[in-house]
C-alpha cells in the first residue's frame, strides 16, 4: 500500500463515520457547541457573554460574566479560567457547569461577587483535540519548526488505521540501529513494559507515535501541528529559549488576552485556573527563589497558610486527594501570584478516581509518592548506579568552572570511576540509585495468594486500564497489525490520547458540582471589607482628632502577603481633605497595601487643625470594595 | 537569504563606480566629501528637526536611503526608521544587515546625533571612499535615530534636568495615588532647565565654598553647615506634603524588552509585560521580521563605555566561551578607537539590568550586539584617571564652557518651603556632550560601530576536491571560510536554539551521505542519511574560520552540480563545477 493509498483510505474511513464511531471524545462540547451552551447561559439575568480577543486561528475566546449586580466590574470578582491546555477538555466543561450551577443554585451569592469565566481560553487547541481527529494537541495554532529543519509542521501524525485517534505504533522487527527498548506486559498483553532483566525479559519492539515519515527524514512525526504550550508564555519564570514557550512572553493572542483582560480589571481578587496545574492538593513550593533569587518560585512562606486552607477547602468540597504534578514555569497561574499579586488556584479537575487506586488484591497500601516526601526519588541515569541527579550537579559545577555546557556525547565515554573522581575533586557527594528490589522484598503475601510469585505493585496504566473496563469505556484502542511503509511490521493501539485527563462525559455533571461547591466556599471566604468609624475628638481651638479602621471580617484577606511587598496590587487609597500645612498627625494620602483576614485591621488616625469641620472628608477608594466619602462632624 | 550571483555583483559594482565618476579616491579628497545636505555636527537637533534631517538625507541619497515609520510612539510621534541598502546589489533582506538606533532614555540625547551622523557620513562616503562602499555594497543599516521621540520632545521642549524625561510618556501612578503624572517639577527660577533646591538650616550638613559660592560643599564634622538638600525644583502639586514625586512617564523602556525581563517589584520601570510600550512594541515586531540583522548597536549616555551583556550574573555562562572572544576582540578595538572609554560587561562592570534592549538582541536573537554610553567627563580633564575635584570642573565651566551649563544660586520664595536657594548645573551639563566635542564623539562611536558592521559574517567557498570512488559514486569535499569575527551563528543560538540553523544543499546529482569532516584530509565522517541533500548546521561558520564537509553523491562524470550554502545572518553563496576528478580553487570567484 503506498503513502497516498493509505491517505486516502484513511480520509475515507473518517469522513463516513464522523457523527457516531469517531466523535471524539464523546459528549464534549466542541467550540461551536460551546458558544451554543453559553448564548444560552447568558439569557440568564444575571449573565452576560463577550469576549476578552481572538485566538490566533480566529476564533472568539468567551467571556461569561455572572453577577447579580448591574455594575459588575464595581465590585470583587473571581476569575475562572478553563481551557488554556489544549488536551483539558475537562476544564471547559466544568467551567461552563459551574457557571450554571451558580445561576441556577447560588444566584444569591453573586449580589456581593462577580465571577468572570473563560471556559475556554485555547479554543484552536481544544479544535484540535475534536473530531474528526484527536491527536493529543497540547498548545495553540502557532506553527513551530520542532524538528529545526527549517520546514513548518512537515512530519504531523497520520490516522494509519482510520480511526479518529493518533494512538501509538509498535515497531515488531525493529532493525539494527533501533533497538528494541518495550515488551507487553504478561499481565496484561495490552500494556507496554521496560524490560526487567531480573524477570529474565527481554524487549521486543520499538514504540512510535502513529504515523508516518511525512518528511522522509528517518523520523516519525518530529515536526506536529504547532505549537506553543500557552502555560508556558506568561512571565514569571519563562523558560526562553524551550521551543513551546513562544518566541517571547504573551507573544500568542490568548495569552495576551487573558493577561489584558486581569490588568484592565481591578476588582478581581482572585483566580482559579482549571488545567493541567494543581496548587490545591499538592501544596506550592513555599519555600524556593526563582533564578533572580527575589520572587518565589511557588509562592512566598508569608502566604503559605492561605494555601493550606484554601487546599483544605478544595479537599473538603471535591474529595479528591491527589492530582498530577506540572512544571508552572511560565503558566498562566504563577502570572497571576508572582507578578499580578493576587491568590491564584489551580485545579486539575480529574484524576484516576479513588476507588481505582489501591492495587488489585492487596492489603497495604501502596506508598503514594508524595506522601514518601523526605526521600528523593533518584531518577537512573546511563552510567552504572550514579543518579541523573548527581550527573545534573557536576555537569552545572562543570559549567560553572568552565563556561562550557557539557556535550552528551562526553557522557558516553565516561565511567562510574571517572565520575566519582571528579564528584571526589568538588566535594560533591555521589547520589547512587538502589536496585529496584524494594517492591518484591517488603510485599508480604497477607492472604497467601495461589500466585508462587510474590504479587507485583499495578502500574499506573493497569490502574487506569482496570478502571476503564470496569466502567466499560472505550479508552483503549486495541493493538492491530499494519504494513508500515517504512517501520515494516507494526501494531497500532493503546490510550486513546486524553482519555486520562478527560473522564466519560456522564460524570461531568457531578464532578462539576464538586469544583462549584469549592467556588461557593471561596465566595462565602471573600474578604468583608467595613469602614468603622469616623471617631472624632474636638481637641479645642480647632483642632481635631480623628481616626477611620478598615476591618476585614472575611476568611481571606484583602491580597496576598506577597503582594504587599511587591505592590502589585493597587492600594486602597485613605484621603484626609485637610491641606497638608494643617495636618499635625499622619499623612494626607494613605495607601493600604491589605487588609489581613479574621478581623485584620488597618487603623488610621489623624491631628489636624480646621476652621470648618463640617468640609472636611475623608475619601477611601478601592477598585475591589468601592470608593466612600466619608463627611466629618464634630 | 536569497542566493546571489557574484559574478553579475562585481560588474555592477564597477559599473556604479563608473557612473560616480571616481574611480580612483585620493588622499585629499577623503577629506573634503561634501554631502549633499549640511548637518552642523556642533549642536543638537530635536525631534522636530532630527524628522527634518532625514527627509532631507532621503530625498538627496534615494538610490541607498528609504524612510520608513516603525508607528506611533504613545504620544503619536512617528517612530522613523532609515534603511540603507544599495538595491543593485540585492535586497537589505538577502545581506547581513546592521541595526542601530538611540535615545531609549529621552534624555540621552546625542545619541540621536551619533545615529543621524552616521546615515550622514555612510552617504556622502557612497562611491568615494572605498572601504565604506565596499561595505554598503555588501550589508545592509536599519537605523532608529530616537526610539523614544516623546521623551525627546519633552527634554527639549520642557525644563528638565540631565537625568530627567528618560521615560517615554505614558502617564503613570508612581506614587500610587490613583492620580497620574500629577506632581512633576517646575522650573521656578525661569532658567529652562530644572535645578536642585536648598533650604537654608543652620543644623544643615552643607555649606557653600567660600572661594566658589557655586559649589555646594559637605561640612566636616564638628563645623557649623547652613544649607540642607531639598531636591529637584518644584513645588507639591497635589497637596500630599511630597514635592515632584510623580512626574511625567516613570519608567524604563529599556527595562521592556522579553530576555530576562522581570516584573517592576524586581526591575524598576519594566512595564506590566514585555513590549507593553508602543515604541518598543514597534521596534522589536520589526526587528523579528529581520532574521538578517547581524549586528546591534544601541546608544547611550554617559560614561564612556562599550557594554554587552549580560545584565544578571546568573546569565554569566549563557555566553559560551566563543563569543566573549569575538565579544572582547570588537570591544577592544573599540577601547582603541575611543580614548577614553572601557569596554564593560554590563552586570559585573556597571549595574544589574533586566529586559534590557541589547541583552534581547544578544540573548533572545543571537545578534552580536553593544551599547555604547556617550561622553565621560573625564574628557574634560587632560589626565582621565583621576577624579577630578569641585574647583577643578568650575574651571572647565568658566574657561571652556563659559559657564553655559551652570545656573548661578539664586533665592525664591517657595510656596511650601519658604527662602531657598535654587541653582546648578542644566539639562545640559554632565551628560550631554559640549557642542564643540560633538562631532568627534560622533564620528570615533561611529568608526566604531563601522568596524562592528564589517565584521559581520562573510561566507566564501574556498576549495573543493572531487574524487572519483567508483564508476558513478563521487566524493566531493568543500571548504567554506568566514573571514569576519562574527560567526554566521552565533554559539549562543546554536546552543539555544535560536533563529534558523544553517543549511548546506547540494543539487544536480543523488546524494547518498553527507556530513562535516574536521578537515579535506579527514578520512573518516559521521554522515547524516536524512535528507543528505540537505545538510543543517546548527553551528553554522564560526568567525575567522574554515568548516569542511564532505557529499557522497551518485551521478555521471561531467554533470554539473550546484552547491548552496544558506545563512540567516550571511549572504547565501553559491558554486557550480561539474563531477569530475580534480581540485578546484574557489576563492577568487
Amino acid at each position: 500500500m503506498s503513502i497516498r493509498t493509505i491517505h486516502r483510505c484513511s480520509a475515507a474511513l473518517s469522513l463516513l463515520s464522523v457523527s457516531s464511531v469517531l466523535a471524539q471524545p464523546q459528549g464534549y462540547m466542541d467550540n461551536t457547541a460551546l458558544s451554543e451552551r453559553l448564548k444560552s447561559i447568558a439569557t440568564s439575568e444575571h449573565a452576560s457573554l463577550s469576549t476578552i480577543g481572538e485566538s490566533l486561528g480566529g476564533q472568539g475566546i468567551h467571556l461569561l460574566t455572572i453577577s447579580g449586580s448591574d455594575k459588575p466590574h464595581e465590585q470583587p470578582a473571581l476569575l475562572i479560567v478553563g481551557g488554556l491546555d489544549a488536551q483539558y477538555l475537562v476544564s471547559t466543561e466544568v467551567a461552563t457547569r459551574i457557571a450554571e450551577d451558580m445561576l441556577s443554585e447560588h444566584a444569591d451569592m453573586l449580589d456581593a461577587m462577580t465571577i468572570y469565566i473563560v471556559p475556554r481560553a485555547n479554543p484552536d487547541g481544544a479544535a484540535r483535540n475534536m473530531r474528526p481527529l484527536t491527536m493529543g494537541h497540547i498548545g495553540n495554532a502557532r506553527l513551530v519548526d520542532e524538528d529545526r529543519d527549517r520546514l513548518l509542521d512537515e512530519d504531523q501524525p497520520d490516522d494509519l488505521n482510520g480511526d479518529g485517534v493518533i494512538t501509538m505504533m509498535r515497531r515488531l522487527e525493529p532493525s539494527l540501529d533501533d533497538a528494541p527498548t518495550h515488551l507487553a506486559d504478561p499481565d496484561d498483553p495490552r500494556l507496554n513494559i521496560k524490560p526487567d532483566a531480573k524477570e529474565g525479559q527481554v524487549a521486543s519492539f520499538t514504540l512510535y507515535p502513529e504515523g508516518l515519515d511525512n518528511d522522509s527524514d528517518g523520523r516519525i512525526n518530529e515536526d506536529p501541528f504547532g505549537s506553543v504550550d500557552l502555560n508556558m508564555n506568561f512571565m514569571h519564570m519563562w523558560p526562553e529559549h524551550d521551543p513551546h514557550a513562544g518566541r517571547y512572553p504573551l507573544s500568542e493572542p490568548e495569552t495576551m488576552a487573558l493577561v489584558k483582560f486581569m490588568l484592565e480589571h481591578d476588582n478581581i481578587i482572585a483566580a482559579v485556573t482549571l488545567g493541567k496545574h494543581d496548587n490545591l492538593i499538592n501544596q506550592p513550593d513555599a519555600k524556593s527563589k526563582d533564578i533572580t533569587g527575589r520572587a518565589p518560585k511557588g509562592i512566598d512562606g508569608d502566604d503559605a497558610e492561605l494555601y493550606k486552607q484554601a487546599g483544605e477547602w478544595f479537599k473538603e468540597a471535591t474529595s479528591m486527594s491527589s492530582a498530577e504534578k506540572a512544571d508552572a514555569a511560565g503558566s498562566f497561574q504563577s502570572w497571576v501570584y508572582a507578578q499580578r499579586g493576587l491568590p491564584s488556584f489551580a485545579i486539575n479537575p480529574w484524576s484516576l478516581p479513588e476507588e481505582a487506586k489501591s492495587d488489585e488484591k492487596k492489603s497495604d497500601k501502596p506508598a503514594e509518592k508524595p506522601e514518601a516526601s523526605d526521600e528523593p526519588t533518584l531518577t537512573p541515569s546511563p552510567i552504572g548506579d550514579i543518579s541523573q541527579e548527581t550527573l545534573d550537579e557536576l555537569a552545572e559545577a562543570y559549567t560553572n568552572m568552565t563556561g562550557e555546557q557539557v556535550d552528551e556525547s562526553m557522557m558516553t565515554q565516561v565511567t562510574p570511576q571517572m565520575i566519582e573522581q571528579f564528584a571526589a575533586q568538588l566535594g560533591i557527594e555521589v547520589r547512587r540509585v538502589k536496585p529496584d528490589a524494594e517492591p518484591e522484598a517488603e510485599v508480604p503475601d497477607g492472604k497467601g495468594n495461589a500466585n508462587k510469585k510474590p504479587k507485583k505493585k499495578l502500574s499506573e496504566d493497569a490502574k487506569w486500564l482496570a478502571f476503564f473496563d470496569e466502567h466499560g469505556i472505550e479508552a483503549f484502542v486495541d493493538w492491530e497489525a499494519f504494513d508500515h511503509p517504512t517501520l515494516g511490521k507494526v501494531e497500532i493501539g493503546g490510550f486513546k490520547p486524553g482519555i486520562k485527563i478527560n473522564p466519560p462525559a456522564d460524570l461531568l455533571d457531578e464532578l462539576a458540582q464538586k469544583h462549584t461547591a469549592f467556588v461557593t466556599r471561596l465566595l462565602e471566604a471573600a474578604p468583608k471589607v467595613e469602614v468603622h468609624g469616623p471617631e472624632v475628638k474636638d481637641l479645642g481651638g480647632g483642632l481635631y482628632e480623628v481616626r477611620v479602621t478598615i476591618v476585614n471580617n472575611g476568611e481571606l484577606p484583602t491580597t496576598t502577603r506577597y503582594s504587599r511587598s511587591t505592590r502589585s496590587v493597587k492600594p486602597t487609597i485613605v484621603r484626609l481633605s485637610a491641606d497638608v500645612d494643617h495636618i499635625i498627625t499622619g499623612q494626607r494620602v494613605d495607601r493600604v497595601w491589605g487588609v489581613d483576614e479574621h478581623g485584620g485591621r488597618s487603623e488610621h488616625h489623624w491631628i489636624f487643625r480646621s476652621d470648618d469641620l463640617s468640609s472636611e472628608t475623608i475619601e477611601i477608594m478601592d477598585p475591589r470594595f468601592g470608593n466612600q466619602t466619608i463627611e466629618l462632624r464634630n | 537569504m536569497k542566493k546571489f550571483n557574484t559574478m553579475r555583483r562585481s560588474m555592477l559594482s564597477l559599473a556604479m563606480i563608473a557612473c560616480s565618476g571616481s574611480v580612483v579616491t585620493t588622499a585629499q579628497a577623503q577629506q573634503q566629501i561634501p554631502s549633499k545636505v549640511d548637518v552642523s555636527w556642533n549642536r543638537f537637533y530635536d525631534y522636530n528637526e532630527m524628522e527634518q534631517i532625514l527627509q532631507d538625507l532621503v530625498k538627496a541619497y534615494p538610490d541607498l536611503l528609504t524612510l520608513e515609520s516603525l508607528g506611533k510612539s504613545e504620544q503619536g510621534r512617528d517612530m522613523w526608521m532609515v534603511v540603507l541598502n544599495n538595491p543593485k546589489t540585492g535586497k537589505d533582506t538577502e545581506k547581513p544587515a546592521m541595526y542601530i538606533d538611540g535615545n531609549v532614555h529621552g534624555n540621552e540625547i546625542q545619541a540621536t546625533e551619533t545615529v543621524l551622523y552616521s546615515i550622514w557620513y555612510l552617504t556622502k562616503s557612497y562611491g568615494e571612499v572605498d572601504q565604506l562602499t565596499e561595505l554598503m555594497d555588501r550589508v545592509a543599516f536599519y537605523f532608529v535615530p530616537s526610539i523614544n521621540p516623546d521623551g525627546r520632545a519633552h527634554w527639549f521642549d520642557e525644563p528638565n534636568t540631565p537625568h530627567s524625561s528618560r521615560s517615554g510618556q505614558r502617564p503613570t501612578d508612581n506614587d500610587y495615588d490613583g492620580q497620574l503624572d500629577e506632581d512633576g517639577p517646575e522650573d521656578l527660577d525661569g532658567d529652562g532647565s530644572i535645578t536642585q533646591m536648598w533650604r537654608f538650616d543652620p543644623n544643615g550638613d552643607f555649606r557653600r565654598n567660600a572661594k566658589d559660592p557655586r559649589i555646594i560643599e559637605r561640612v566636616p564634622d564638628g563645623e557649623q553647615g547652613e544649607l540642607s538638600r531639598l531636591g529637584s525644583e518644584g513645588i507639591d502639586n497635589d497637596g500630599d506634603g511630597r514635592i515632584n514625586e510623580d512626574g511625567p512617564g516613570g519608567y524604563d523602556m529599556n527595562r521592556n524588552w522579553a530576555s530576562d525581563w522581570q516584573p517592576n517589584s524586581i526591575q524598576f520601570g519594566a512595564g506590566e509585560y514585555p513590549f507593553d510600550r508602543p515604541e518598543v512594541k514597534a521596534v522589536a515586531d520589526f526587528i523579528l521580521t529581520r532574521p538578517n540583522i547581524a549586528a546591534g548597536q544601541s546608544y547611550h549616555n554617559t560614561g564612556g563605555m562599550i557594554l554587552r551583556g549580560p545584565g544578571a550574573s546568573y546569565l554569566e555562562n549563557l555566553y559560551p566561551r566563543e563569543d566573549r572572544r569575538m565579544y572582547d576582540e570588537i570591544g577592544r578595538a573599540g577601547e582603541d578607537l575611543l580614548p577614553y572609554y572601557n569596554y564593560m560587561v554590563i552586570h559585573a562592570d556597571l549595574y544589574t539590568v533586566h529586559g534590557g534592549f541589547v541583552n534581547w538582541l544578544a540573548e533572545g536573537l543571537g545578534i552580536a550586539s553593544f551599547t555604547n554610553e556617550l561622553w565621560t567627563d573625564r574628557r574634560i580633564m587632560p589626565d582621565p584617571s583621576r577624579e577630578f575635584s569641585g574647583e577643578e570642573e568650575m574651571h572647565w565651566q568658566d574657561r571652556m564652557l563659559f559657564g553655559q551649563t551652570f545656573t548661578d544660586y539664586s533665592e525664591y520664595d517657595h510656596p511650601q518651603y519658604g527662602k531657598v536657594l535654587i541653582g546648578g548645573g542644566t539639562k545640559y551639563s554632565s551628560r550631554v556632550t559640549p557642542p564643540f566635542m560633538l562631532e568627534e564623539g560622533c564620528h570615533r562611536n561611529f568608526a566604531f560601530t563601522m568596524f562592528h558592521a564589517q565584521n559581520m559574517p562573510e561566507l566564501r567557498f574556498k576549495w573543493a576536491g572531487v574524487e572519483k570512488l567508483s564508476d558513478d559514486l563521487w566524493q566531493v569535499t568543500v571548504e567554506i571560510e568566514n573571514t569576519k569575527l562574527i560567526g554566521s551563528r552565533l554559539a549562543i543560538a546554536a546552543r539555544n536554539k535560536v533563529g534558523l540553523p544553517d543549511m548546506f544543499t547540494l543539487d544536480g546529482a543523488d546524494v547518498v551521505l553527507s556530513g562535516r569532516v574536521s578537515d579535506r584530509f579527514d578520512q573518516s565522517m559521521y554522515p547524516t542519511q536524512d535528507r543528505p541533500n540537505r545538510l543543517l548546521i546548527e553551528d553554522g561558520i564560526s568567525g575567522e574560520s574554515q568548516s569542511t564537509f564532505r557529499f557522497l553523491v551518485r551521478g555521471d562524470e561531467g554533470s554539473m552540480i550546484e552547491l548552496n550554502y544558506q545563512a540567516e545572518k550571511a549572504r547565501d553563496i553559491q558554486a557550480r563545477f561539474p563531477l569530475r576528478e580534480r581540485e578546484i580553487d574557489l576563492s577568487d570567484k
